[in-house]
């Protein structure tokens, strides 16, 4: 059968062959320099005495949903907030970035039902992540308030 | 008993919503399944979810997930079995050099593509608990998958199963989809022990394994044909032991660290194609996989589409990347490879459009991945909506590409040449090829096959009505057309005298919408007359209802509905006249008919309301002028005044055997405002009934048989 002859194995054996040394190249290259960021994604408790403005005594949880160096997120009263990441009853309103371990969200508050009166609710989160550990800043129409927070991670979806 | 509860309402809402809009896109030419698809998403956080989040809590809590998940992968297994169970060898056959160049080229090109598109991705969409190697192995299996499923009902629906293209495409789809499983295969392996050299004994294990399966596997299976074949058919016991195959091989591999869906696929593979096991089998168990279960596999993966997620500007640009990849990835591979092994250009280009099918397929590959954390849920959205719009494209781009005319002069089978070429057509659906000798024998007169060369096309369409079942696979309905095509030469056969039988020329296609493959055929086949029997149904007593209206409102032929009544005689016509363009239809085939037939006898029945009308046009004058005096000795034209034509019409059809009428209100037939016809006439005409539609005044019935009848004292038309 003319598919098994000398030519067309050659050709195969050739065609494969790069392209196998060419993913190994790739994948040797994406190894040693690319690096993705860690995930930082789940629930982070905020307590409630140190927040800004409407915000203050009340226990919210920040949620942060990760893809890579996109964040979306937000935030919500703790009870709400569930362990299984959907599906989610509340609306990410918060967006930002993650990048070498720098967080910066920044969105609205639709989700409380106490800051529904505020007429701007733009908040600002700035921080750190280090070690599941996110330390930062907090901007609510005010000037910003430090804070810092444990991260919960999210439970383990069912494989499959 | 609240999450059973909850479970139940959700799955009402998807297989009714799947069914829906499933539909719809039918409607539009596109697969069932891509309808399923978009439902499951649509029942999730992209439309539902976002559009009326607290009800779409209510009916989605977070409890029931787990519940969708056992069903849907319970689903997903049975469907791969069903899947392997359609790889036929034969499949296989003829091409096999050409097949096995382009697929490889096939898989190798997209798989490169992704690798490269991973460095731009890697950093930006995932995050560090994921290998680059696995996350590129992944990328790369996603983007080298063809939906070998959907490409084969594609094919079948488009009527190409059995040409060069489509037996091509088959192979190359098989081929690819085995290797890409394979890749995948190997892929999560990685994953889970996130190396390379991790992954060699899972490796290693499977290749036993399939080995195990494709040697004893089909071992046991042969002795399971036998008992099928001693017991005649599929016993429950029979089924029963399949099925637990299925079940065990499906945890077989997952031990081994490969997916579920690969020991259920690899059941199906290595079960020998016995045609009646395979049959029966797909039989049984599809109804309850496709309608229930896989539904809400996509509804579960709608669950964790988000397409709120692509809400930057640059994730829209990633994903227009990740689509482009695909395309390039797989059309161009396709395409280069094809036209290396000499194939022409345009079919080439509808391979490679065919190739780009990722569909269903696709979705299982992509589900797993998310659910082992190698691609995020950004990414999951941004395939998926790739899967979609590549399977989207491949129809109309097939149609744009090899549009339906190319597929008659590529097929496979030989045609018959016609010695002259006819003068006139006639195009007969067949619906019924045991019952409707007559409306053959009818259309042989009309024709007048023993004077002119004329020709009669017999049409049966086997009709596909569900999408996705065995039936539309094309080794199914190659076979469903091989028996339709017996049965209407068995019908030729028996029709007197033998000399008309050489003149019929039976068409058999597939098709899912009849009405529409009929005019395309129509008009392919330059037919002058479609003569259709009338419609029988047990919903309505409208002689001219269902396909027989749809066909009288759309079709852009002539149309002639003919209405039995138990007696063959053929000798006394009627027409009567309202001067109607449809009633002169009714006179060109009646004087066709008289032509025809030396002992025939024509009354034309002249009826108005008023005397001063009763006067016949000036074309109709002309025509008479032109006939041959024996003829017009023949032909007896009375005039009557009468306030109730349709009466005098039914009165006169007492002493005809056959009267021919167009569709004008004068006779109680006429198109009511929803394209229904009402049938009076049809309901109480004493004798055979020819309702005529005419469509074009340009097409001339009787052209063909007044410049044969050559006759001196004819003055020149």
């Amino acid at each position: 059968m003319s598919h098994f002859s000398l030519k067309s194995l050659t050709f195969y054996g050739v065609a494969i062959g790069s392209v196998t040394l060419l993913f190994n190249a790739i994948t040797a290259y994406g190894n040693t320099n690319l690096k993705a960021q860690p995930a930082i994604d789940g629930n982070y408790s905020l307590e409630g005495k140190i927040l800004p403005g409407c915000l203050k005594s009340q226990a919210v949880k920040l949620i942060v949903l990760q893809s890579g160096v996109y964040l979306n997120g937000a935030i919500v009263p703790t009870e709400q907030a569930t362990k299984t990441p959907s599906p989610r009853r509340e609306k990410p309103t918060l967006m930002g970035r993650f990048h070498n371990g720098e967080l910066s969200l920044s969105g609205t508050l639709p989700n409380l039902p106490a800051c529904a009166s505020v007429p701007e609710r733009e908040l600002k989160i700035e921080g750190r992540v280090v070690k599941d550990i996110l330390q930062g800043q907090i901007q609510l129409n005010s000037p910003a308030t430090p804070f810092q927070s444990q991260r919960q991670k999210p439970s383990i979806e069912q494989s499959h | 008993m609240h999450a059973v509860v909850s479970v139940l309402v959700e799955i009402l809402l998807v297989i009714g919503l799947s069914r829906l809009v499933g539909l719809g896109f039918r409607w539009i030419n596109q697969p069932l399944v891509i309808g399923e698809i978009v439902a499951g998403i649509m029942l999730g956080p992209s439309l539902f979810g976002w559009v009326a989040p607290d009800l779409w809590v209510v009916l989605f809590p977070a409890e029931t997930v787990p519940f969708l998940n056992v069903l849907s992968q319970i689903g997903l297994i049975f469907f791969m079995f069903l899947i392997g169970l359609e790889l036929d060898p034969k499949y296989l056959k003829g091409n096999l050099n050409t097949a096995i160049l382009t697929s490889n080229v096939s898989i190798l090109v997209p798989f490169t593509l992704a690798s490269i598109l991973s460095l731009i991705l890697y950093p930006l969409i995932s995050n560090a608990s994921v290998s680059f190697t696995a996350f590129a192995l992944f990328l790369g299996s996603a983007m080298s998958i063809t939906a070998f499923p959907v490409l084969a009902r594609i094919i079948t629906e488009n009527n190409l199963q059995s040409t060069r293209l489509g037996t091509l495409a088959l192979t190359c789809a098989a081929v690819d989809d085995v290797t890409a499983w394979c890749l995948l295969a190997v892929a999560i392996a990685v994953t889970r022990t996130n190396s390379m050299m991790g992954a060699l004994p899972t490796i290693l294990e499977s290749i036993v394994y399939i080995t195990l399966m494709l040697t004893l596997g089909r071992w046991g299976g042969r002795k399971l044909a036998q008992f099928y074949r001693r017991k005649g058919r599929l016993t429950q016991l029979l089924l029963a032991i399949i099925y637990m195959t299925v079940v065990a091989s499906a945890l077989i591999t997952e031990f081994i660290g490969i997916h579920l869906i690969f020991g259920a696929f690899l059941v199906g593979a290595a079960l020998p194609k016995e045609p009646g096991l395979v049959r029966e089998l797909a039989q049984k168990t599809e109804d309850f996989v496709l309608i229930f279960l896989l539904p809400i596999f996509f509804a579960y993966s709608g669950l964790r589409t988000e397409i709120g997620l692509l809400n930057r500007p640059e994730l829209w640009l990633l994903s227009l990347a990740v689509l482009a990849v695909a395309i390039a990835g797989k059309y161009v591979g396709t395409y280069f490879a094809a036209r290396t092994s000499g194939i022409e250009k345009r079919e080439a280009a509808a391979l490679g459009w065919l190739m780009n099918t990722r569909g269903l397929t696709e979705l299982i590959v992509l589900n797993i991945g998310l659910s082992l954390g190698v691609i995020s849920p950004v990414l999951f959205t941004m395939l998926v909506i790739m899967a979609l719009v590549t399977t989207f494209m491949t129809s109309p781009l097939l149609e744009w590409t090899y549009p339906k005319k190319l597929i008659r002069l590529n097929v496979v089978e030989p045609e018959e040449a016609a010695q002259l070429e006819p003068t006139y057509r006639i195009l007969v659906p067949v619906a019924n090829p045991r019952t409707q000798k007559k409306l053959l024998q009818v259309a042989a007169e009309l024709a007048g096959l023993e004077k002119q060369p004329a020709a009669i096309y017999p049409l049966s369409l086997v009709e596909l009505e569900e999408d996705y079942l065995f039936e539309s696979t094309p080794v199914e309905a190659e076979r469903s057309i091989r028996q339709r095509r017996t049965r209407i030469e068995e019908l030729i056969q028996t029709l007197e005298p033998p000399e008309i039988r050489s003149s019929m020329y039976p068409v058999v296609r597939v098709t899912n919408d009849v009405a529409r493959e009929t005019a395309a055929i129509a008009q392919m086949e330059r037919a002058d007359l479609i003569l259709l029997g009338w419609h029988r149904s047990v919903m309505s007593s409208n002689r001219l209802g269902g396909r027989v209206g749809q066909i009288l409102t759309t079709i852009p032929v002539d149309v002639a509905v003919f209405v039995d009544r138990p007696q063959n005689r053929l000798e006394s016509l009627l027409v009567p006249y309202s001067g109607s363009l449809h009633d002169d239809l009714a006179l060109e085939l009646a004087l066709r008919l008289l032509m025809n037939g030396e002992t025939r006898r024509l009354s034309v029945l002249r009826v108005t309301q008023k005397p001063q009308e009763g006067e016949f046009s000036f074309e109709f004058r002309k025509l008479m002028e032109q006939l041959d005096p024996n003829l017009r000795d023949r032909i007896d034209i009375q005039l009557v005044v009468a306030a109730d034509p349709l009466q005098a019409a039914i009165d006169a059809s007492k002493t005809a055997d056959l009267t021919l009428a167009g569709t004008s209100s004068a006779w109680g037939i006429e198109r009511q405002t929803l394209g229904r016809y009402t049938d009076e006439l049809a309901m109480r005409c004493h004798s055979s009934l020819l309702i005529t539609r005419r469509y074009s005044r340009m097409t001339s019935h009787l052209s063909s048989v007044l410049t044969t009848s050559a006759q001196p004292s004819t003055p020149n038309p």
